[in-house]
């Protein structure tokens, strides 16, 4: 029991350090990249910004319903099957894929709807239309993940990690990486991490002042981008393998940081999508058809390997 | 796909090189050369006298009202400037005053934070515009 909570204890203050330094490092890129300096109220180059914004909505009074405090309960949940470092698992399961994503879906849902949703318990029909594109993107993530658990045939994600010891799954699954990577790319975009009012109108992720429930959805929002990137790294880049005489923490945190500098770096690049009719073109034009591809072709070469066609 | 390269490879470069905004009280910034501030008159160096006789030509071509100019005679029966007001609160920094004066008297200073809490501050006088500090590039 106490090695559970030690455990708990761990993995929150990873997640804490993680957010501080994820709002740190996006408020500073989104500057340098503009060539300005930054948020610089506090000393220490702003490293104190993240502890003012957290502070500046906390004073704010709002009510917390039921859904938000099921949100805030889902963003700690989803990382209870998903293994941060090889030890840093709570319930070890032979599934733990398909729970990790079924957390997931069920928190993108419930954040989308939420946001949507008004004082007299209605939801706004463009809040609906936008919580359904979002809801779309997890097709093409899906897509990849099955084509991953095909090839190395296994639905834990440690024994996915391990098979990856030779070689990392970005070499048999490129198509799969991209569309996973780009997926991930315009759900940061539609979550509105380093972009405020991006899902504009009546939805209110990325709006000011709403208090502890700002907060929640905030954290709940970088909860979603860090479990798309750790399942990426897990996924395809070798998880926490070590490389030469680096441990396997270590790189695990690299790549982290660098999947999340790179993914801020090309939602800065592109520009602001307003036009959704954009995002579905790119989403059914162009995400699932190349997933489904890749998808159809990884079963076929399985199903061949699996009566020893070749 | 290119030009998205392109932008990407953009914002990395941008984020080694120097911010062009600064922190406003605690650092300097350098101004640009030909940057329009304050009037300034000029003084002759052997002399150290007010090169302007008070010809009015610039508070005539002035687009808002805001030179005044009064001339007098001295003892040699020469034309010599007497008293300069400049109304700041009107000043647009045109520049036209500098372009169109014959004896090439006045220029434009870089002194810009002009901000100050009495209205009465801003109708700058003829010591006041002779001040060196204000030609000064990087004293602001």
């Amino acid at each position: 029991m106490l090695v559970v909570f030690k455990k708990i204890f761990y993995i929150l203050i990873i997640l804490t350090i993680n957010l501080y330094i994820c709002e740190y490092i996006g408020n500073k890129l989104s500057a340098r990249a503009e060539l300005r300096r930054g948020y610089r109220i506090t000393r220490l180059r702003g490293a104190g910004f993240p502890i003012v914004r957290f502070l500046k909505y906390l004073s704010k009074d709002n009510r917390i319903n039921i859904w938000t405090f099921f949100i805030f309960l889902l963003s700690f949940l989803i990382w209870a099957t998903v293994p941060i470092t090889s030890n840093l698992i709570l319930v070890e399961m032979d599934y733990s894929i398909l729970a990790a994503v079924f957390f997931y879906i069920g928190l993108t849902t419930m954040l989308v709807l939420n946001s949507g949703s008004t004082s007299y318990s209605g939801i706004f029909s463009e809040a609906g239309k936008k919580s359904l594109i979002l809801l779309s993107f997890l097709i093409p993530c899906l897509l990849s993940i099955a084509s991953i658990v095909f090839i190395s045939k296994t639905l834990n994600l440690k024994e996915v990690v391990n098979s990856q010891y030779q070689y990392w799954n970005i070499i048999f699954q490129p198509l799969g990486f991209l569309t996973f990577f780009t997926s991930s790319l315009l759900q940061l975009k539609l979550l509105g991490i380093s972009r405020k009012n991006y899902v504009s109108g009546n939805i209110k992720i990325g709006r000011e002042g709403t208090g502890l429930v700002k907060i929640i959805e905030k954290i709940s929002a970088y909860m979603i981008i860090f479990f798309l990137i750790i399942i990426l790294s897990i996924l395809y880049l070798g998880g926490w393998q070590n490389i030469y005489f680096i441990r396997g923490e270590i790189m695990i945190a690299v790549k982290f940081y660098l999947i999340y500098i790179i993914l801020l770096l090309l939602d800065k690049a592109t520009t602001r999508i307003d036009n959704y009719r954009l995002l579905v073109r790119i989403n059914w034009g162009f995400l699932i058809p190349v997933s489904l591809v890749n998808f159809i072709v990884t079963f076929g070469f399985s199903i061949a390997r699996s009566f020893n066609l070749f | 796909m290119l030009r998205l390269l392109k932008n990407f490879f953009i914002n990395i470069k941008n984020i080694f090189r120097r911010p062009r905004t600064v922190a406003y009280t605690g650092e300097r910034i350098i101004i640009p050369e030909g940057s329009r501030g304050v009037l300034h008159l000029k003084l002759d160096l052997d002399s150290l006298k007010v090169i302007c006789n008070g010809c009015g030509l610039c508070s005539v071509v002035c687009p808002q009202d805001c030179i005044e100019v009064k001339k007098s005679i001295d003892s040699d029966g020469k034309e010599v400037l007497d008293e300069f007001f400049l109304d700041l609160r009107k000043c647009i920094f045109c520049g036209n005053c500098v372009e169109f004066c014959e004896i090439n008297a006045i220029n434009m200073s870089y002194k810009y934070q002009l901000a100050e809490h009495n209205e009465r501050n801003l109708k700058l006088e003829k010591i006041e515009l002779i001040k060196p500090s204000s030609i000064i590039k990087d004293f602001w």
